[in-house]
């Protein structure tokens, strides 16, 4: 960490302060009021002189057609879809760019989420200890590091779900890493939903969090600042979809050997995704694999 | 103060869990270390003969989340939060300035260490972070 890109934030910070309050100044917002601050050209990461949230909703809200157990909140940072009953999200869904990557020191505390209704089990990170599975974040730390208060948000434990170490720091962590390659550098603006399938037990047989049996992951890949207004053709984008199974055994493999289609995690999760693109467009990548 | 460095600070960690990803035991270490010489990152790199250096950091900084920064909602976390100050009290009061050195990259390897005589010795755990 060093003090010259907290004084070029400042800077950047001060000039274009009354542009960005209004749409800063809310710690939640809809998945439908996307925030699209113009670019600078900043070329280092740490010049960004704000974080640029699209939409993190930006092809459709996942929607398995039955709200039940199905609570959706919207966060500056990302949108998820919580689920009551299994102590966990349903999905989680995000944009990721290179402006959302920093220097804000990671997070060192899991913390419920208080901004579950009454009624809803809000899980604590002492419901892990000791059951054999790491909190795995689905919104990943690193990629929300403009900011301390950005990256707390992916400490909420509802942006986690139980994951084999094995999986976590292996073949999940490395396509983190790819992703972040694509943001980063080869300025790449991507949209990005991921979850768990299955139900492998809860943690410790307490009842309280189910251990998927996979966790997967869909991401759409265009140009740095383009969305669902730029897709005039299949080649406008490119949808990667992953599905890694959560055991042990799995940590030298590499991401590509869990690449699946959109239609095989639509089967198995119920929810459609990518409803806004259009249809041929939509029917083309649900069905291929990257 | 009573009781060898490694019962002490054996006894302040024992049954603690060090936090991330995924939860780690604390193990005493030590190191022969030359009186006087200078303790920082690259020399205790070099004396652990260490890869990978990933921070240099305060005993309170890497402890945040066992301590003030510990969730408020989580009863077993808050219940622990005396006995993870009585640890950081320990460390001070028997280690010269301890700091805590890790190292690796999804599974770092953390080290809580400071002067103790002609060594170099703490605590070692894990933290899990990808």
């Amino acid at each position: 960490m060093t003090a010259a890109p907290y004084a070029r934030r400042s800077r950047w910070a001060a000039l274009l302060a009354l542009a960005v309050l209004a749409a800063c100044s809310t710690p939640d917002r809809s998945p439908t009021a996307p925030t699209v601050i113009p670019d600078v050209g900043a070329p280092s990461f740490y010049t960004y002189p704000e974080a640029i949230y699209r939409n993190h909703v930006e092809f459709g809200t996942p929607n398995d057609g039955s709200a039940t157990n199905d609570y959706v909140i919207s966060r500056y940072t990302h949108a998820f879809s919580h689920n009551c009953a299994e102590g966990g999200p349903n999905w989680v869904s995000w944009n990721l760019n290179k402006t959302h990557y920093g220097d804000a020191p990671r997070g060192t505390t899991f913390y419920a989420d208080g901004g579950l209704p009454s009624g809803c089990y809000r899980v604590v990170s002492s419901d892990y200890t000791n059951s054999g599975y790491s909190r795995g974040h689905m919104v990943r730390s690193e990629e929300r590091t403009w900011s301390s208060e950005h990256n707390r948000q992916t400490f909420y434990m509802t942006n986690v779900l139980p994951q084999h170490q094995d999986l976590n720091g292996g073949p999940w962590y490395k396509f983190e890493q790819y992703l972040q390659s694509l943001a980063q550098n080869s300025n790449k603006e991507l949209y990005v939903i991921s979850g768990g399938i299955g139900n492998k037990g809860t943690l410790l047989g307490a009842g309280k969090v189910v251990i998927p049996t996979y966790t997967w992951k869909i991401v759409v890949v265009m140009p740095y600042g383009q969305g669902l207004a730029h897709v005039t053709s299949t080649s406008s984008l490119q949808v990667i979809a992953v599905k890694m199974p959560n055991v042990s055994g799995i940590a030298a493999n590499g991401w590509t050997m869990y690449k699946t289609t959109v239609n095989d995690i639509e089967n198995l999760t119920k929810y459609d995704f990518l409803a806004k693109l259009p249809d041929t467009i939509e029917s083309y990548w649900e069905s291929t694999v990257y | 103060m009573p009781g060898s460095l490694r019962a002490r600070l054996e006894e302040a960690a024992a049954g603690l869990l060090y936090v991330s990803e995924s939860e780690a035991p604390f193990r005493y270490m030590e190191l022969a270390w030359p009186p006087g010489a200078p303790v920082d990152a690259r020399a205790v790199t070099a004396a652990l003969r260490e890869r990978d250096f990933a921070r240099e950091t305060g005993l309170a900084e890497f402890l945040a989340g066992h301590l003030d920064a510990a969730d408020p909602a989580d009863p077993v976390a808050q219940a622990q939060v005396p006995r993870f100050r009585a640890l950081v009290t320990v460390l001070t009061e028997s280690l010269r300035a301890p700091r805590v050195y890790c190292f690796g990259e999804t599974e770092k390897r953390c080290y809580l260490l400071g002067e103790a005589g002609q060594t170099l010795a703490g605590l070692r755990t894990t933290a899990f972070e990808s």
